[in-house]
């Protein structure tokens, strides 16, 4: 039976950060860094890191997606296995530690009711598919990077995926996968995710900074304290 | 080059029936091959006559049997676990069925045996394999040419006993010295890797007409005098150099049909026996040592091929070697390691090691492991090593050394004070000194290390084609390929270096470094009742009287081999 002819499935779609731990992509941008080889290195690559927080609020409005790329600069020239190992130690250290409680719960839930459970984040596939693996999500959308000759090129494949994006690629994601965004649910958790949770169905703030509290006080989305 | 036959041959049904002579069982490669065989195929009627050489008592110390050695191997020796926990109480006679123990040593004509054993072993040997050698970099050139060179050409003559001569003998890629570049698997005879003819006879000779004795300051001479001809010649050491020969004075023969196998650097085992058991000191062991330690700068050349290769690996690949002489499809020359398939680079090693430092000691309470973790190995260029070069270290050490050596209470402070804490001042300075000796002592340590590993990691880059091993794997068929896996091409170097050799060299070569033994495996509360029936026939082996069991000692390990 062709998959056209059965309704579209629900899906469940979280976001990393914030909704499923703390920690940010800056954050994991920055510890790859300082995990260089030399101490020269790290300062090097620090300091470009550091320009990407301004970076990020002048682009705001264009998607960030400029400030997410200048952030992973600083893996450029790294080898592939340095930055697989680092990733897989970030992962290890920082969020697998950090991940909530009620976020799991809320996963299970998702998980129960049949719904296709979906990892968003504008954080690096080596990082977010462990999440995914441990947590048995089996669709992750995040950023990818690139690598030539076994190093870093310090780049990320595009399109970037942004929080500010995160409306476009899920319309895009519900029809490559047959998805009805009317009946999934997605949860997010800073304002960038504001575009992502009007275009579904049951949206839902976890932890919510302020401006999207103030978001879903309007338009009486329900909120999750973390 | 090799091709691939159509039908694919079953290494099982060519090892059915067979009886192999095989020397050099005590080694790292010699316990894995063997072991790997007995295991991985239980129901092939296979025997095997291990020579093993017995071992004379030293002073009041009682000596070792030949049987002794190889019932403590089997007992103890992680090589034997996956066997022990196979068969369990059923081992003798699993064992009897397969083994036969004779005192044997390649170093001797026809090693060591008898007349009447030599011509009972030919009767229904198939094959002997030469798994001997001393892998010392530099040893005592007599020992070397005793065991390396004559010990090949003793096994030839072992094997053109036989009513089918044939020889499979292990050397290893480094044969092709300084020449560098692609190594092909083909042997070169009478060229030096400087591409100049030498006299084979003439070398051997010469080693043999250095002063013998067993004085410290004889053998020095005897080293250094062999090891600068072996350089001259354009091989980086004298293991290197005596492999050449061996191989050149088993070629040179046409009474044996030979296969020359050439492993690359042997390291810790990847599936068999376990994963990361390695056994004595391997060549990566000091190196990965000193970068997992406080050693942040390698004297290497980055960009060179570091060719290593799992022992098991190897053993396996040998396997495929053994079944094609079997077949009398014998390939004179396979080379089994990784640098034309899957490379692996010195960068890759130095890197991967301060990796495994970052894991190992993430969660350690020192706080000299916690900084030392996030100090990260790097290859410094060996012609220019930077400023904190070995020598200029020691330089400093011993400057500080007779510094703190002159510190003499009585004459640096008035003798009001110098008779309240003079003493205590003489008794610190006592210790710093010893501490700044000790200090030059380990960075002198340091200092031979980098000196006899140079030739791998920094003067030459070396790529050893491994097409034909590769061809003669691929004869195999799936069921076989799947038993003896000789799959260089799918190492996963980060997962191989990070999580199975730099652990398996911290469990087992490191203690060897601080002067400890790796402790072996449990001994069995009942001896082993293994009978030895050759031996029992009247071959050159002990006595088959059930040996006893080495005294054990306080914690629970036993003498090794």
């Amino acid at each position: 039976m062709s998959t056209a002819t059965n309704p579209p499935d629900g899906a469940a779609i979280f976001r990393l950060e914030g909704v499923i731990t703390p920690r940010t992509s800056m954050h994991a941008a920055a510890s790859l860094a300082m995990g260089a080889a030399l101490l020269r290195e790290r300062v090097t690559r620090l300091s470009s890191l550091a320009l990407a927080g301004p970076l990020s609020l002048l682009h705001a409005t264009r998607g960030g997606g400029k400030a997410r790329q200048w952030a992973w600069t600083g893996v450029k020239g790294m080898s592939t296995n340095r930055v697989t190992f680092l990733a897989e130690e970030y992962w290890d250290s920082e969020i697998r530690p950090s991940i909530r409680p009620q976020a799991v719960e809320l996963i299970e839930r998702a998980r129960l009711q049949g719904k296709r459970l979906v990892l968003v984040s504008d954080n690096v596939g080596l990082i977010v598919d462990h999440v995914a693996a441990a947590l048995s999500i089996e669709h992750v959308v995040c950023n990818r990077l690139v690598f030539s000759d076994c190093r870093a090129t310090g780049e990320l494949q595009s399109p970037i995926v942004g929080g500010e994006r995160s409306g476009q690629w899920a319309r895009q994601f519900a029809h490559e996968h047959h998805i009805d965004l009317g009946r999934s649910v997605a949860y997010g958790a800073q304002a960038s995710d504001a575009l992502l949770l009007s275009a579904i169905g049951s949206p839902c703030a976890v932890g919510p900074d302020l401006a999207l509290r103030r978001m879903a006080v309007d338009h009486d989305w329900p909120v999750v304290e973390v | 080059m090799l091709s691939v036959s159509d039908a694919p041959v079953s290494v099982l049904d060519t090892f059915a029936g067979r009886h192999l002579i095989v020397t050099g069982f005590t080694g790292f490669l010699g316990k894995v091959w063997v072991g790997m065989l007995l295991d991985r195929m239980p129901e092939v009627d296979l025997r095997l006559t291990l020579l093993i050489r017995s071992q004379p008592g030293k002073g009041a110390a009682s000596g070792r049997s030949a049987l002794d050695r190889f019932i403590e191997i089997v007992e103890t020796s992680p090589a034997f676990r996956p066997i022990r926990e196979r068969h369990g109480d059923d081992l003798a006679r699993f064992l009897d069925a397969r083994i036969d123990v004779l005192d044997g040593d390649v170093g001797k004509p026809m090693c060591g045996l008898a007349e009447a054993t030599v011509k009972r072993l030919a009767e229904t040997a198939d094959a002997v394999i030469n798994v001997a050698g001393l892998t010392d970099f530099d040893p005592d050139p007599i020992a070397s040419l005793q065991s390396n060179v004559f010990g090949a050409d003793n096994a030839a003559d072992l094997a053109a006993q036989l009513e089918q001569p044939r020889l499979v003998h292990v050397s290893t890629c480094f044969v092709a010295g300084a020449k560098g570049g692609r190594v092909p698997e083909r042997f070169e005879p009478g060229k030096t890797p400087k591409g100049v003819p030498y006299d084979l006879d003439g070398e051997i000779a010469a080693i043999r007409s250095l002063p013998t004795g067993h004085r410290k300051k004889l053998q020095k001479i005897r080293v250094e005098a062999v090891r600068g001809r072996a350089t001259a010649l354009g091989w980086p050491n004298i293991y290197t150099y005596s492999k050449a020969l061996a191989e050149a004075l088993v070629a040179r023969r046409d009474d044996i049909q030979l296969s020359i196998s050439r492993p690359a650097i042997i390291e810790c085992a990847l599936h068999y026996p376990f994963p990361g058991w390695t056994e004595g000191m391997n060549t990566a062991a000091p190196l990965a040592w000193l970068n997992g330690h406080w050693w942040r700068e390698m004297p290497a050349v980055a960009a060179n091929h570091f060719d290593i290769i799992p022992v098991d690996l190897v053993a396996s690949g040998m396997v495929h070697v053994v079944a094609a002489a079997l077949r009398n499809q014998h390939v004179e020359v396979t080379q089994q390691g990784c640098s034309d398939i899957n490379p692996f680079f010195i960068e890759n090693a130095i890197e991967l090691t301060g990796l495994w430092s970052r894991k190992r000691f993430r969660n350690s309470k020192r706080i000299s492991r916690r900084v030392m973790r996030l100090m990260d190995p790097v290859a410094v260029s060996p012609s220019n090593p930077g400023l904190f070069r070995v020598k200029n270290l020691r330089k400093v050490i011993g400057g500080a050394k007779s510094l703190v050596d002159r510190v003499k209470a009585d004459a640096l402070l008035p003798p009001s004070l110098a008779s309240k804490v003079g003493a205590g001042l003489d008794a610190y300075a006592y210790v710093a000194s010893n501490m700044l000796g000790d200090t030059d002592r380990q960075l002198s340590l340091v200092e031979k290390l980098f000196d006899v590993f140079k030739p791998f990691v920094g003067d030459t880059d070396w790529i050893f084609q491994t097409s034909n091993m590769r061809t003669l794997v691929n004869q195999a068929s799936a069921e076989d390929r799947a038993l003896f896996p000789y799959e260089p091409e799918s190492i996963d170097w980060m997962d191989y270096w990070v999580n199975v050799e730099v652990p398996g060299l911290e469990r087992w070569s490191w203690p060897i470094l601080r002067g400890d033994r790796p402790a072996l495996d449990p001994k069995f509360d009942v001896p082993l009742k293994f009978t030895n029936r050759l031996a029992a026939d009247g071959g050159d082996g002990p006595t088959p009287k059930k040996t006893e069991a080495p005294e054990r000692r306080a914690d629970g390990t036993t003498g090794g081999n």
